[in-house]
């Protein structure tokens, strides 16, 4: 029943992209099986080679074959060669990227021996396709949710109502009210033109971007989760209070942790991961993060950003141990320090070309005028994040994600009023389409 | 144990999560809390700001001028329309100088709600007036260009919660708001003030906390509409689509309001409104009025009005208002003669 709500769930999107997940569904599932049913590490890596092909194949073809060619194109034209290449006007599949990588990870498991191959093929179907997480992640590896959808789910513990509860309530305070508010100021800041905007605006454009895409994306695995939690199946947790993070290193492991955690464990560590000398490390550092960047779209802004967090992380791993900061306004000093740093990564995320970003970037550093639009922009940004950021220092002091959970339930009722409230009296002009939804 | 192992995703305690027996508590707070939130809403309603108070007023006037009518035996003329007609019109005056005509004297009343369009008063035609004898023998109705050709809701919200008749949402549905979001909201807001008269909560907490939030909002919608042309206009150049122009508007809920009117023996009178510069009226609007029975007024170039009779360079002011005030009038004179 699961697998036939998750088709439908994606054929609501465009059913012409049933047979895509299938073919991956299918491809993927003899594999794993013949990767398990047969001897000789040869045939095994011929296989996952296979796999592996076949799945980038076809993230490729419809995720990047737009970006290559026009970038090969522009580079033969600026060489002077006549480049007459054609273009595919190609529809995205909607969360491609997300079911792509979690069956690259069941079928790489199972090369590693780390999993055995299910037998069944309805379970793995519901595994690449579940409906909750498929289209925007959190991206689940099969040693957690196979087990979960192959055993019976009865005996779940007696805290998924109220834990699913949680969750749905903050995502959709964090995806409406967060992320669609502060995302229909940036939409408007972004498509000014770098002339008519100041300094001060281009800097609110940027953070009401950063919390555009936390609240938005935060939101979206935080519901997921809550749903899922319903539906007796737990998924990993995608957010910890990233903006709280000191580091670089800290930031990776609270944001998007699902693809971090990925990229970590099958392309940084294959890669050599800590192993080897400083350049060898810094290389494989900047590879993941350069990969981690593509993965988000195909196009040179995304690359500079993972390129620039690739960079950052370098740094920090150079000089990280040898700054020392006092106790607690060490603390807060790196944090907000740091949260400007990824703010400012996060204008080439936003920004629709380099010249558009690199514009903004000079506007900040060298014209700081307050205007009505920053003057709006930034006390909508304190409106709307400063008790969400108050509640996560709160939650962050506890080193517990679900401390309201413990909290008396009257507390629970005052913090769900106060997202009810937010929720019907400050919905967004225009509702947004989930960020990740083209990842 | 949170604290020890440094575990985001346990509880901070050695506590469980509570089961949704235990829970329920926390579920009838926050319903009772919705519940509360509605209640103030409807409390509120009628004197949330000038447009409530007037659409709020709406059953009132339309039974004192039935019930004016029915004392006097004159007949019933209702100005129509929006912010133009509202601002722009003096019964008294209208009153007068038909009496200085000597003119059959009349009853009149205004039904102008701001910022409405046909979409709006289609049903709220059908949801005030809805006595037998409350239909007027005439009505006047105000507009500019682009008040009566078919187009979005502008004020989904508002339209839902104070002008369509829970009995005419099925029609709502059926021939102007069908895709699913359309649909659950005008639900919504049907039924509950909170939901229904939500944009001005917004706007009174709002203005109240965020300074320069009119300029700023204003700015950022400018902006934010500005980018959508620009993606519209490259997409349908992209895909060979062409622009929409003046040829190509439609007038099915016009038809559906004169088609209303007519059931009821209601004349209809449309006025296209003056402006500072004489505007272009679509031709084809004036032949499907003429062609349903019912006239053109055309008030777009009146003898004398000038700019400077305009309070904003849309409304009119003082000066332009007595002005329209009288060419009403004998307008009115010729059809009450």
């Amino acid at each position: 029943m699961l697998l036939v709500a998750s088709y439908f769930f994606y054929s609501c999107w465009d059913w012409r992209f049933l047979p895509l997940i299938l073919t991956t569904t299918l491809v993927n599932y003899f594999i794993a099986l013949g990767i398990e049913n047969s001897e000789g590490k040869g045939k095994h890596k011929w296989l996952i080679v296979l796999s592996i092909t076949v799945s980038l194949g076809m993230l490729a073809f419809f995720k990047y074959w737009g970006f290559f060619t026009e970038s090969a194109a522009e580079m033969l034209t600026w060489i002077g060669l006549r480049a007459d290449i054609q273009m595919l006007n190609i529809i995205l599949p909607v969360g491609i990227s997300f079911y792509t990588f979690q069956t690259m990870s069941y079928t790489i498991d199972v090369y590693r021996g780390k999993i055995k191959a299910t037998r069944s093929f309805t379970d793995f179907a519901l595994y690449v396709a579940y409906f909750p997480q498929l289209v925007a992640g959190p991206i689940e590896r099969s040693s957690s949710l196979m087990p979960q959808i192959t055993n019976s789910r009865k005996s779940r513990p007696s805290g998924d109502f109220s834990e699913g509860l949680y969750l749905v309530m903050l995502g959709l305070f964090l995806k409406v009210v967060v992320g669609d508010n502060l995302g229909f100021i940036a939409d408007g800041i972004f498509a000014e033109s770098s002339d008519e905007l100041t300094g001060t605006e281009a800097l609110v454009g940027v953070y009401c971007f950063a919390f555009q895409i936390y609240g938005d994306f935060a939101g979206y695995s935080s519901i997921a989760r809550g749903v899922s939690k319903w539906l007796g199946i737990d998924l990993m947790t995608n957010f910890r209070m990233p903006y709280l993070a000191r580091n670089p290193s800290d930031f990776w492991q609270r944001w998007h942790i699902s693809l971090s955690s990925w990229l970590r464990d099958y392309l940084y560590i294959p890669l050599g991961g800590n192993r080897g000398n400083k350049l060898g490390v810094y290389r494989n550092l900047m590879l993941t993060m350069l990969l981690g960047g593509l993965w988000h779209g195909a196009g040179w802004t995304f690359l500079i950003w993972g390129g620039l967090h690739g960079v950052i992380l370098c740094i920090y791993r150079a000089l990280g141990d040898k700054v020392k900061l006092p106790a607690l306004w060490g603390r807060i000093l790196a944090t907000v320090f740091f949260f400007h740093l990824v703010c400012l990564t996060w204008l080439f995320f936003r920004a629709e070309s380099l010249t558009q970003a690199w514009e903004m970037l000079t506007l900040i550093f060298t014209q700081q005028e307050m205007t009505p639009l920053a003057n709006y922009g930034l006390r909508m940004v304190f409106f709307f994040c400063t008790p969400l950021m108050v509640y996560e220092i709160w939650l962050d002091k506890a080193r517990s994600l679900r401390r309201l959970e413990a909290a008396r339930w009257g507390w629970r009722a005052a913090v769900y009023c106060y997202f009810v409230f937010m929720l019907i009296i400050f919905p967004p002009p225009v509702f947004g389409q989930f960020i990740y939804f083209q990842f | 144990m949170a604290k020890k192992y440094h575990d985001y995703d346990a509880l901070p305690t050695d506590r469980r999560a509570t089961s949704w027996q235990k829970e329920m508590p926390v579920v009838i707070v926050v319903l009772a809390f919705i519940l509360s939130l509605e209640l103030i809403a409807r409390v509120i309603a009628p004197v949330l700001d000038y447009d409530r108070e007037n659409i709020y007023a709406f059953p009132e006037t339309i039974a004192q001028l039935e019930e004016e009518s029915n004392t006097s035996g004159k007949q019933k003329v209702v100005f129509f329309g929006n912010s133009l007609m509202l601002h722009g019109l003096n019964q008294t005056l209208v009153k007068d100088e038909l009496n200085s005509m000597k003119s059959p004297a009349i009853e009149s009343a205004k039904v102008t709600p701001v910022g409405t369009a046909m979409l709006d008063w289609v049903y709220l035609y059908r949801r005030y007036f809805t006595d037998v004898n409350s239909h007027p023998d005439i009505l006047v109705v105000g507009f500019v260009g682009h008040h009566i050709h078919d187009q979005e809701a502008i004020k989904l919200r508002r339209l839902a919660r104070h002008f369509v008749a829970v009995q005419d949402l099925p029609q709502l549905w059926e021939k102007d708001l069908k895709d699913f979001h359309n649909i659950t909201q005008s639900i919504l807001c049907n039924i509950s003030a909170l939901e229904g008269d939500q944009p001005e909560h917004q706007l009174g907490i709002l203005q109240t906390l965020v300074a320069d939030y009119r300029k700023g909002l204003n700015r950022n919608n400018n902006l934010v509409s500005a980018w959508k042309q620009r993606l519209i206009q490259e997409s349908a150049t992209a895909n060979g689509i062409k622009r929409v122009n003046e040829s190509d508007e439609t007038y099915q809920r016009m038809q559906r309001f004169i088609a209303e009117c007519r059931v009821h023996n209601v004349k209809v009178y449309f006025v296209p409104m003056p402006q500072p510069e004489v505007w272009d009226f679509n031709p084809d609007a004036q032949k499907i009025i003429e062609t349903q029975g019912m006239t053109v007024m055309d008030a777009r170039n009146i003898a004398g009005m000038t700019p400077e009779d305009f309070s904003d360079g849309y409304h009119l002011g003082e000066t332009g208002n007595a002005k329209f005030s009288k060419w009403i009038a004998t307008q009115l004179y010729q059809i009450l003669k």
